[in-house]
This record gives structure tokens, C-alpha cells and sequence, in this order.
């Protein structure tokens, strides 16, 4: 090989790994950039659910940037044909729906295929999906019934945030929910949770905190707060929706107290835990074991100090 | 110190503290545990007691047992008799202004749903900061519930002189208002009586249409 051949081999490996490097840079900002986007997030009813009641609305819950600026939605009877219908967004949350003019055939199958929105202030067009779903041969006439919210406990997350690099601290709550069933099936449901009290809530207007499609049966619910809304006497109530816009009642009212970060965490051996609450107390008493030893040793280490000054 | 090591194992906690742990642990612990539930209204219900139910005779048995189902029995028909009226059963959603509903909870219609919690997920504000430059700008955090940190940025040509003379100000704030920026309402420019709220144009920061 020539000494020129080389050079020009170098100077190719150079120009790659330059060009390289810019494309991983820009690759990296645009992940910076894209700290959120008006993704589809989930449709109610959930995709492949089957006894759709003949008198549906259609739902799709976008991430809360979304907005929506007249985009069709096209409703795909299998084997009939498309139909453009129209559609209305809910700004608060971020909820588009449909309802067929004509109703749903029943047993017949459709596809609706939801709009891929762009975001407030951002051109950039979010993550759709299409919903398969089957209609059944009755109509909703009943509203769902909903046993309220079972029980709730909470904890104390901090992460790094994806959009501006902060460590957030926020209180976690799971609730877990009671029974809940519609005669247009308890999967289509949609969850809505209000805190009834809090440090930022007025006692007489509950806050709504959460809506989204309701989960599996026996998955908790999670609704996140900052520290300041979080902290103290906390009260959870909720209500479920149907595909119809009938709401169950919402029960009492569940709370939990909660105690301002930072704590300890240690000497978690608290009833709900069952079994590890036995590991929890040998884990304590060695710990507690522990540090008496560290003390003692800690007293004995100080006595040789002193008597060595005093001996100087 | 050879008779020290002699004297009990060097790791591991001694007989009478392990005993003095498992006896005074378990009351300790229920304390320890920072989680409590709450439910505001519950329904005690009775509770029998298997151990002292293997000491009674039978018969005393079948008369507790008849006792407590009339004791259930009254309470089933004292709660058919007044069962709780749910206010909400005459309260249907009420439209909002801004979409969405009020809905009836636990006997009060909620508050009306907003967008977000505080700010629209990585929307932006102008923040003023006793760094050099006076000027900042901090981001939403993903879940919209608070702003991050503030960081320093050189302010606009249009401020410049303010910031280089007032610092952070409200004069400095007004300039960024009249700009046409969101801003940080640091110094209570709106009047409302609390400040750190943005002020200016914020459509798209602000969680409200």
C-alpha cells in the first residue's frame, strides 16, 4: 500500500467518524427536544373488545399536549365501507370521541382510525393507533355501578425529569378500587378520581386529579401529586363513566395520611406487609444490635483517646 | 481484650437484647410505619373470639351464636330502614366553560378539570434569578405539575439595559410582560396577593384555555 493510499484511508475514517459523531449529536437533541408528545396513550373501548353497545361513543385519550385542529376520524365498518364522522376534543382532557350517527350495527366489526395530533406549540405529529372492536346487539340503558375506591397507600418517588433535568419529588398514591361493572362491560370504563381533601383543595369542590380508562381488575389506580398538594390529610373519592356518559356514584371518600419527605424509611415492618414483617424485625433488632455495638466501641475507642492526651 | 473476645460472639447482637428486641419490636414497629389508612366511616362488625368459644359448652355456644345473629339481623334491618341518601342521585354533571364536566363527589360537585396541574409539560417561562444576566428561563416538567430549575440566559436586547441597571425587578418583570413573554410573576405585578404564578403570554404554558 502507497503512503497516499493510507493518508486518503485516514482522512475517509475521519470524515466518517466526524459525520457520525454530528448524526449521534443530533440525535441526542432531538431526544432533549422531545421531552413529550401528543401520543395516542389509549381508546375506550380498549381495542379488540367485543359486545360494544349499538349506542357507543368512541374515545381516544391523547397525551395532555394534544390538540386538535379538525383532523378526520374515519370509522371503517369491515366490509361496508369508511365513513368520515365527526368529532369533538376535550382541551382538559385531551379526549377525543365520536359517536356514529346512526348507532353500530350490531355483531358487525369496525376499525376506527384515530388522527395523529401535533402538540401545543410543536409541529411535530404524535403516535396514533387504530381500535378494532365488535359491536354486540344491545343497547347501554343502565349507568355502571361502582363499589368507590377500596383503599389507598402512597409513596414518595424522585426522579430525574425528561424535560427539564430536575429531580421531582412526588407523592405516589395507588388506589385500590372496588368492584365496578356496566351492562356495556366493565373494560370500557373510564376512571375518573377527585381529591376531596388536601393542603391545595377546597373541601366543597373536589379536585379531579385523574382520567383515564379504568384497570384490570384487581391493578390499582395511581394518582401523582407534588409535595405541596400531597402532604397531610388526604382524601380520595372517584365515579366511572360509560360509553354512554352515564357515571356511577362515587362513595365516601377514602384518605390517608401522609408525612413530609425527607423520612426514614427504616423499621418497615408495619402489618400490611404480612410474613416480612418477621425479617423486618430481625433485620431490626440486628441493626439496633448494631449500632449499641458501634457505640460501645465508639465509648471505648474515646476513653483510649483521652487517657493517650492525658498520658501526653 | 482477649477476655472481651471471649465473652460473646463478635458478630451478632447478645441473648438479652435479641429477647428485649422481639418483645418490644413488634409495638415499636406498628409505630414505625409511616403509611396509615384512614377510611372516614367504617361498620365494626363482631368479632368471635375462637379460643374462648372452644372453652364454652355447646349450648352456650348455639345461644351466643343466636344472640349475634339477631344482633346482625337488627343491624341488616336498621340499615334498610335508613339507608344513606346520596345527594348526588339529583345532581347530574354540569357542562363547564372550558370542556369537560363538574361532576357530583361524595355529595359536592368537583371543581372543573384543567389541562394540566401547573403548566403545560415542557412548555417554558421567563424567570428572573441575582445571577449575572437577572434573566432565566425554566421548563415544565413532563407531568406538568411544577416548573424546574431556573436557568440563566442572556435577556433579550429589549431588556438589556433594565437588567444591567434594575437587576432582578419588577421593572425588569414588566419589561419581559410588554415583550411579550410568559413570565413569572415575581413580584406581583397582577395584584392577586400571591406571586411565582406566570403572568404575560402564556397560552400554551398555563394549564386554563
Amino acid at each position: 500500500m502507497q503512503r497516499g493510499d493510507v493518508l486518503a484511508v485516514r482522512w475517509r475514517l475521519a470524515a466518517a467518524s466526524i459525520a457520525a459523531g454530528t448524526l449521534l449529536s443530533l440525535a441526542r437533541d432531538a431526544r432533549a427536544d422531545s421531552c413529550t408528545s401528543p401520543d395516542l396513550i389509549e381508546t375506550m373501548p380498549p381495542d379488540g373488545a367485543q359486545n360494544v353497545p349499538t349506542n357507543a361513543m368512541l374515545f381516544a385519550r391523547y397525551a395532555s399536549i394534544a390538540q386538535y385542529l379538525g383532523e378526520p376520524v374515519q370509522l371503517e365498518q369491515v366490509g361496508a365501507g369508511t365513513a368520515t364522522v365527526a368529532a369533538t376534543f376535550d382541551d382538559t382532557s385531551a379526549i377525543l370521541q365520536i359517536a356514529p350517527s346512526m348507532g353500530l350495527s350490531p355483531g358487525a366489526s369496525y376499525v376506527v382510525h384515530w388522527p395523529a395530533l401535533r402538540g401545543l406549540d410543536t409541529a411535530t405529529l404524535g403516535r396514533t393507533s387504530d381500535l378494532h372492536f365488535t359491536a354486540g346487539s344491545a343497547q347501554d340503558v343502565s349507568p355502571p355501578t361502582f363499589a368507590g375506591i377500596a383503599s389507598v397507600s402512597w409513596d414518595v418517588s424522585r426522579s430525574t425529569d425528561p424535560c427539564n433535568s430536575s429531580i421531582d419529588q412526588r407523592y405516589v398514591f395507588d388506589l385500590a378500587l372496588g368492584t365496578a361493572a356496566d351492562d356495556g362491560g366493565r373494560d370500557s370504563l373510564a376512571l375518573l378520581v377527585f381529591q376531596t381533601s388536601g393542603p391545595t383543595v377546597d373541601a366543597r369542590a373536589p379536585a379531579p386529579v385523574l382520567a383515564e380508562r379504568i384497570p384490570p381488575q384487581g391493578q390499582a389506580a395511581q394518582v401523582t401529586t407534588t409535595v405541596a398538594s400531597g402532604v397531610g390529610h388526604i382524601c380520595f373519592a372517584a365515579i366511572v363513566r360509560d360509553l354512554t356518559l352515564k357515571t356511577s356514584t362515587s362513595g365516601l371518600p377514602v384518605c390517608v395520611d401522609t408525612v413530609a419527605p425527607p423520612f426514614f424509611y427504616g423499621c418497615a415492618a408495619a402489618p400490611p406487609r404480612g410474613a416480612r414483617g418477621v425479617e423486618g424485625i430481625a433485620f431490626c433488632a440486628a441493626g439496633v444490635a448494631a449500632a449499641r455495638r458501634a457505640r460501645r466501641r465508639s465509648r471505648g475507642r474515646s476513653a483510649r483517646a483521652r487517657h493517650g492526651r492525658g498520658a501526653r | 481484650m482477649a477476655s472481651l473476645r471471649r465473652s460473646r460472639p463478635l458478630h451478632g447482637p447478645g441473648p438479652a437484647l435479641v429477647a428485649i428486641a422481639a418483645v418490644s419490636l413488634p409495638a415499636l414497629l406498628t409505630g414505625c410505619s409511616r403509611t396509615s389508612l384512614e377510611i372516614d366511616e367504617g361498620l365494626a362488625l363482631p368479632i368471635l373470639d375462637a379460643a374462648v368459644a372452644d372453652d364454652q359448652p355447646e349450648a352456650a355456644i348455639a345461644q351466643d351464636a343466636a344472640d349475634a345473629a339477631q344482633d346482625v339481623v337488627a343491624v341488616v334491618h336498621a340499615v334498610d330502614a335508613a339507608p344513606p341518601p346520596d345527594p348526588c342521585a339529583v345532581m347530574p354533571p354540569v357542562p363547564c366553560p372550558g370542556g369537560g364536566y363538574a361532576y357530583c363527589v361524595a355529595g359536592e360537585y368537583s371543581a372543573c378539570p384543567t389541562r394540566c396541574g401547573l403548566c403545560v409539560p415542557g412548555s417554558q417561562q421567563v424567570c428572573f434569578i441575582s445571577y449575572c444576566h437577572s434573566w432565566g428561563v425554566q421548563i415544565c416538567a413532563a407531568d406538568g405539575l411544577s416548573f424546574g430549575y431556573c436557568q440563566e440566559q442572556s435577556p433579550p436586547s429589549q431588556c438589556e439595559s433594565i437588567a444591567d441597571q434594575d437587576h432582578e425587578s419588577a421593572a425588569l418583570e414588566q419589561c419581559c410582560i410588554d415583550n411579550g413573554y410568559c413570565c413569572q410573576d415575581q413580584f406581583d405585578l397582577n395584584g392577586n396577593g400571591t406571586t411565582g404564578e406566570p403572568i404575560g403570554r402564556c397560552s400554551g404554558v398555563t394549564c386554563s384555555p
